[in-house]
């Protein structure tokens, strides 16, 4: 199809042209009317009044005379409305045609195209001459010329447009003459043909075609000038001035020029058109390469993808014009690469062999460029980079002009690469190429990835086949009715059955337990993916059976739906669990008794500790435990008004005096370190200002053998120390008063208390004299001295005043006495003495005896001394379980004795009877007193005292006291203990 | 040795009057008195090797007198001792004398007698310590001579002269005489008799 706008001229100027020729002859026939007017009178009143025409006449004035034809029907106007009226009147608003009258009426016929109410008018107009050549009145003729005009102009209007779309058409339009000659040209042509219209003017329109079209042209031509129906409308392929060729789309219609026929030829440039075609089909090529490749790979089986491989690389390179196309692949490592598959255009040398485990390091820059920027394009060997020396040398060698090569990757990884060589003649890629590359490369990444998991897979199942045929469990695969599909090689040793026995057999032939329904109970429960644990027990081909342990699941194969079971004989795992069973049963009966054991055992120790627990908490002493810093732990009772919580968590540093503190802390670390009890005595001085003394025990409380505390059983020994205090100074008093109970005695200690003083007097005396007869003279010195002499005498007078006084008061006062009271008194005197060297004093004592008139003080004196000897004698023996025995009883109805037996040194023989003579003392130190002032006591009570040896060692020492009293009672008793 | 230092007589006894008694009838005659209540003070403050002697009241609290004797013994304290006692008995004395005391004196004492045998004392104190110092210097001052010049020193003390030796030596009488020489020099002996008077008081 031409373009629109060209056709419709075409059309256009076809009627235009009728129009045009009609017009003329129109014209023609004019002229004749007009001719034949002139000629005859009647003849142009017929016709003048069939014209469409306007005859009419004027005066010398300017009068219309006349008016005829039917013009003026056509013009709607009757000659009643003209005529006798003044052309000047009627047309006075028309100058120029009053001014045309007025010209014809001076004499000058004239022709005159005048538009006058709507209409075109050309008027002929002549003047009429009488004889004298006066111009008598005008005759003319108007005709409408209205459609003509208006068809001229059209005409001319068209012919315009015409013109200018001719010449400003971007088609080149020629217009060919009967003969082929170019009669026309527009400026089109300049561009289309390279030439100037005017220069093609003339010339054939062949010179301005292909050679290979022109005799189609030429006869296409001919038949239509023929008058046949040719085709209007084709493409052919023209030639340029300067000889290039140009597809054209030709439109040809024929003219009828002045009688000629001409041919009107549209021409429009279509090379781009046709180039653009040309690049279409190379995509439709491409796209289809593309997607015969993509489908071919996907489903073509494995071992045919190397020559599917090698016949793709063949299609795109000869689609994109290479000489060489080729497939290399990256070895496991990366490092090297190798020419795997190839294709040669004909005549092209083969290199794939030589290509063989290329070191990627030997090729650096290519290597590079390719896994960086996935592409190498390389339009001229000769031109690449020096960073690319060798990979130029390589090229060169191999004799490769040009070459492109893209990256093939899987999952982002080059696995190789795909490409292009040009060897006979340089190229360079287009885009296009590449990415055609870049796809295929793609699929064949891809294909190649599938080969090669196929064949992993085909290697991993390889090894999973052997794998399940030599396990140690036994592998069955039964179908959804329980038929045996498959089983390895332990399935059969353990069954005894041979591979093809079991094939066709099903589970149930196997295991009895499997009856259909449980079957089908178990395949129901199996969901693919999830395993089922299935108690069984298979029986052997020689009868024999074990349980066995299924783990069964389901899985498909292709449509089939099956179940893969693995069984293991767990008989020994059952004999195990009934072991393990038993064992716990054993075991839980063992526990149970040990349990009641220990309930007991648990029940025993809370009553011990209830026991000792009492014990603790009623005992008269304080026990505590005590940490190594001196926290109380534990206390079982206080004395004072604080609760036992108050005093637990604080230590026994906040309890006891400060000067104590320290004796304290180094006990307690005594005992931490060596674990060893030790006795200990603390005094305490209470608020009341009273001192206390407590004795007790620090000892170690043990855990896993550490020591963790210290436990503290103290007594209060207030009183005892009290009483020892007391006893002491009793003692003392005894003491002293032993000495003083005779004169003798008396004397003594007077004697040895006075002489202190006097001797003090004789010293500063003699010292007065020696310094005076020295000639001292210092007074002051000797008055003092000399004071001093008379304080001694006081004192030696105060001493016997005193001696008197105490004598005095100690008149021997007798009372009804208890002998054993008096005993047990001396005894618990004696005791304190007894305890230092570990001697025990045995009492036994007369009950009911009488009393006696005596001084108890005395007595008990003689019983102490007594016990204080025999305590002496038995320390010197170094006995073991030493004691001393005491005895009263009553020797006659009025005579009372007391002994006192010891076993210790004893006395012999020779000195028996002087032990009592005064200042005799075996003794070491001592006067020698105690026995003779006994004596005395016991004599003058009228008593007896003697010592008798002992058989066995040791000595008997007894006294007698008459019951009946030799003299009435004197004084009151005073003594608390009468 | 403290040979300067006047002798002291040190009294211990636990009597306060009596005690300054003493001292007051002691110093009446001239000597130097430290006294101290118990026996403990005593050899607490007794300042070592003082010449003196000591009065000790026999029984006393604490340290008896006898104790202290048998502590003085145990020291090395070599002042002569004199015991006053009370009431004394045989076996007492007996111990005391078998313990170094010098006398043994009953209560009441007569002060005449005190003085004279406190003076005795101290007497025999001295000497002993001239004694002992005249030993301890012959003995030093025998160390200073060679093996030879006592060989010489023995026989010149025997009375040989000085020919005599030579013979018995086996040397000229040229070299004993230079040996005598040397020895009257080390022994700081004025002459042979008193070189032989030092070595007869001083035994070694």
């Amino acid at each position: 199809m031409g373009d629109p706008l060209g056709s419709a001229d075409i059309s256009e100027l076809e009627s235009l042209r009728l129009r045009i020729a009609a017009l003329e002859r129109q014209n023609a026939e004019y002229r004749n009317a007009l001719a034949a007017l002139q000629d005859g009178d009647s003849l142009w009143k017929t016709v003048v009044s069939n014209a469409p025409v306007v005859l009419w006449a004027l005066d010398q004035e300017g009068i219309i005379t006349l008016t005829e034809g039917s013009a003026l029907g056509i013009l709607g106007v009757q000659p009643a409305d003209f005529l006798g009226r003044s052309v000047f009147t009627i047309y006075a608003d028309h100058p120029e045609i009053c001014d045309d009258f007025r010209k014809v009426l001076a004499g000058e016929p004239l022709t005159t195209h005048r538009f006058l109410n709507g209409c075109w008018f050309e008027t002929r107009m002549s003047p009429l001459f009488d004889s004298r050549g006066v111009v008598t009145g005008v005759i003319g003729v108007s005709t409408d010329t209205t459609e003509r005009v208006r068809a001229e102009q059209s005409l001319a209007r068209s012919e315009l447009l015409f013109r200018e779309i001719v010449q400003n058409a971007s088609d080149a339009i020629l217009v060919v003459d009967y003969e082929g000659r170019i009669t026309f040209a527009n400026p089109r042509c300049q561009k289309l043909f390279e030439t100037s219209p005017e220069e093609m003017i003339g010339r054939h329109f062949l010179e301005f075609t292909a050679e290979q079209e022109q005799p189609v042209l030429r006869q296409r031509f001919e038949r239509r000038m023929r008058g046949e129906e040719v085709e209007r409308r084709y493409e052919a392929r023209l030639r340029t001035q300067t000889g290039s060729l140009r597809w054209a789309d030709i439109s040809v219609s024929l003219l009828s020029r002045e009688g000629e026929a001409s041919t009107l030829v549209l021409v429009r440039d279509i090379t781009q058109r046709k180039r653009g075609e040309a690049k279409l089909l190379y995509r439709e090529r491409f796209e289809q390469l593309i997607t015969s490749f993509s489908t071919q790979f996907i489903n073509l089986p494995l071992d045919e993808i190397d020559s599917g491989l090698r016949g793709a690389l063949g299609a795109i390179g000869a689609f994109a014009g290479a000489d060489r196309s080729y497939i290399f692949l990256l070895d496991e490592t990366g490092q090297t690469m190798s020419n795997t598959h190839e294709w040669c255009a004909t005549g092209v040398a083969p290199h794939s062999q030589q290509l063989q485990e290329i070191n990627l390091d030997s090729i650096p820059w290519f290597r590079q460029e390719l896994f960086s920027k996935q592409v190498v394009h390389v339009p001229r060997v000769a031109d690449m980079p020096p960073e690319a020396t060798l990979e130029r040398e390589h090229f060169a060698a191999q004799g490769i002009q040009s070459l492109v090569v893209v990256s093939m990757l899987i999952d982002r990884e080059p696995i190789g690469c795909v490409g292009f060589d040009a060897v006979r003649t340089e190229k360079r890629w287009s885009q296009d190429v590449i990415s055609l590359l870049r796809i295929v490369g793609e699929i064949f990444a891809n294909a190649l990835a599938r080969k090669q998991a196929e064949a992993d897979l085909q290697a991993s199942e390889e090894r999973f086949r052997r794998l399940v045929e030599h396990a140690t469990d036994a592998f069955y695969v039964y179908d959804l009715e329980g038929r045996i599909v498959d089983v390895n090689q332990h399935a059969c040793v353990s069954l005894l059955y041979s591979r093809e026995e079991l094939l066709r057999m099903s589970l149930s032939d196997i295991d009895a337990t499997m009856v259909p329904e449980r079957i089908e109970e178990m395949w129901k429960r199996m969901l693919p993916g999830v395993p089922l644990t299935i108690d069984g027990t298979h029986r052997r081909k020689d009868g024999t059976s074990f349980p066995v342990e299924m783990h069964a699941g389901l899985f498909s194969l292709g449509e089939r739906q099956l179940v893969l079971a693995l069984a293991r004989d767990i008989t020994e795992r059952k004999r195990q669990e009934d072991a393990l069973r038993a064992a716990r049963d054993e075991l839980e009966l063992r526990v149970q008794e040990r349990t009641a054991e220990l309930r007991h055992a648990n029940a025993e120790l809370q009553r011990s500790e209830a026991k000792w627990r009492s014990l603790v908490q009623n005992a008269p002493d304080f026990i505590m435990t005590v940490a190594r810093n001196g926290t109380i732990l534990f206390v079982n009772r206080m004395a004072s008004p604080l609760a036992v919580d108050n005093v637990l968590g604080r230590t026994v540093y906040d309890f006891a005096p400060p000067d104590q503190h320290e004796g304290i802390r180094t006990g307690l670390e005594q005992v931490f370190a060596t674990g060893e009890p030790h006795d200990f005595e603390i005094r305490s001085v209470g608020n009341d200002g009273r001192t206390s003394w407590f004795a007790g025990r620090m000892g170690a409380v043990r855990e896993d053998g550490e020591v963790t505390a210290a436990i503290l059983i103290t007594t209060d020994i207030t009183l005892r120390k009290r009483a020892e205090e007391e006893s002491k100074q009793h003692q003392a008093d005894l003491a002293h008063i032993g000495r003083l109970s005779t004169m003798g005695e008396m004397a003594a200690e007077m004697a040895h208390e006075l002489n202190q003083p006097l001797a003090a007097i004789a010293n500063y005396a003699n010292g007065c004299i020696r310094r005076l007869k020295l000639g001292a003279d210092d007074a002051e010195t000797l008055i003092s001295v000399l004071d001093e002499v008379t304080a001694q005498a006081n004192r030696a007078s105060r001493i016997i005043s005193e001696m008197r006084d105490f004598v005095r008061k100690r008149a021997v006062v007798r009372s009804r006495v208890d002998i054993n009271q008096c005993v047990r008194s001396a005894i618990s005197l004696a005791e304190i003495e007894a305890k230092k060297y570990g001697i025990r004093i045995h009492a036994e004592l007369a009950e009911n005896l009488s009393r006696v008139n005596a001084n108890a003080i005395q007595i008990e004196q003689v019983v102490l001394n007594l016990l204080l000897n025999a305590i002496d004698a038995t320390q010197q023996k170094e006995l073991t379980n030493a004691e001393v025995a005491i005895r009263t009883e009553l020797e006659s109805e009025d005579v009372i004795a007391v002994a006192v037996i010891d076993r210790g040194r004893g006395i012999s023989p020779e000195h028996v009877e002087r032990i009592f003579d005064p200042f005799f003392t075996t003794k070491t130190q001592g006067l020698g007193m105690g026995l003779s002032i006994s004596r005395s006591i016991v004599e003058s009570h009228d008593g007896r005292l003697c010592a008798v040896a002992n058989p066995a060692g040791g000595t008997t020492f007894r006294f007698t006291l008459p019951i009946l009293t030799a003299g009435p009672f004197e004084e009151p008793c005073n003594e608390p203990d009468c | 040795m403290n040979l300067t230092a006047e002798p002291t007589v040190f009294v211990v006894d636990d009597d306060n009057a009596l005690r300054k008694s003493l001292c007051w009838l002691i110093e009446s005659i001239g000597l130097r008195v430290q006294t101290f209540a118990s026996a403990h003070e005593f050899l607490d403050a007794y300042p070592a090797d003082t010449p003196g002697c000591l009065v000790l009241d026999v029984r006393m609290p604490g340290m008896s007198g006898l104790d202290l004797q048998e502590r003085l013994e145990e020291r090395r304290i070599t002042i002569p001792v004199i015991i006053i006692t009370g009431y004394g008995d045989v076996p007492m004395a007996v111990r005391a004398m078998k313990a170094g005391a010098v006398d043994f004196i009953e209560k009441p004492v007569s002060d005449q007698m005190l003085l004279d045998r406190i003076q005795q004392a101290i007497m025999t104190d001295s000497m002993h310590r001239e004694s002992k110092r005249g030993k301890s210097q012959f003995a030093a001052r025998i160390e200073l001579l060679t093996p030879r010049e006592r060989e010489v020193m023995d026989k010149v003390v025997s009375g040989l002269s000085s020919r005599e030796i030579g013979d018995e030596l086996g040397v000229s009488f040229k070299t004993v005489e230079a040996h005598r020489a040397k020895i009257m020099k080390k022994m700081q002996a004025s002459s042979v008799p008193h070189l032989v008077r030092m070595a007869l008081n001083n035994e070694v």
